[in-house]
């Protein structure tokens, strides 16, 4: 799919934001003394995983889940994609 | 966001309130220390959730395909529901107190803007 710069740049920060956000809640859970903001905490910490996963793939032309890639496998991207994505 | 001026989890604001009670169901310590205790956890994770709302809105006023921005519009409102879910849980803590506005003031804001209905554009 088309993304401007600006697309990527904001993709780029949520990315970011987000994997931050399911660390501090799944850290935060794991220390909570009360159960009910342990769960709480670690069923938004799992949202922010998911916005994650959307989010990458909305960097993925060919539309394919990204995560789980086989660990070596360097670039999940091959140079051709972009090349297709910038004409 | 008139309530994040409070800021309910800061261990400066004594809670002068008569119902002290309140506090103690909470299961906090009753002499705070420097380390972060729930109430102080979810308030930052609170503060996280505000700040993501704020950064997505933005985003998503510039995207620049349909898609996109409908992919970024659900995130948004997933984060907001996230944000209210805290809220929600934090109120019933009694960790989020808000006061009741005076029933006075209240009447006077309500007759105020009536009477401005008279500048309304449309018939």
């Amino acid at each position: 799919m088309q993304l401007s710069t600006k697309d990527l740049h904001y993709l780029k920060d949520e990315l970011s934001w987000e994997l931050l956000a399911m660390k501090k809640c799944h850290h935060y859970a794991q220390e909570c003394q009360d159960p009910e903001i342990r769960q709480l905490l670690d069923r938004i910490g799992k949202i922010h995983q998911q916005h994650y996963q959307i989010l990458l793939n909305q960097l993925n032309p060919s539309g394919q889940p990204t995560m789980q890639s086989p660990a070596g496998t360097q670039s999940t991207y091959p140079a051709s994609c972009w090349g297709n994505m910038q004409s | 966001m008139q309530w994040q001026s409070q800021d309910p989890s800061s261990p400066y604001h004594p809670q002068g309130t008569p119902s002290g009670g309140q506090q103690q169901q909470t299961g906090l310590p009753r002499v705070k220390g420097p380390e972060m205790n729930d109430r102080d956890r979810i308030n930052d994770v609170m503060a996280t959730e505000k700040y993501l709302t704020t950064a997505y809105n933005i985003a998503v006023n510039e995207a620049s395909t349909e898609q996109l921005y409908r992919t970024q519009m659900n995130l948004l409102n997933e984060l907001h529901q996230c944000q209210r879910d805290l809220f929600n849980l934090m109120h019933r803590k009694g960790w989020y107190k808000l006061d009741q506005a005076q029933a006075q003031d209240v009447y006077q804001t309500a007759q105020q803007f009536s009477n401005y209905q008279t500048q309304f554009p449309y018939s």
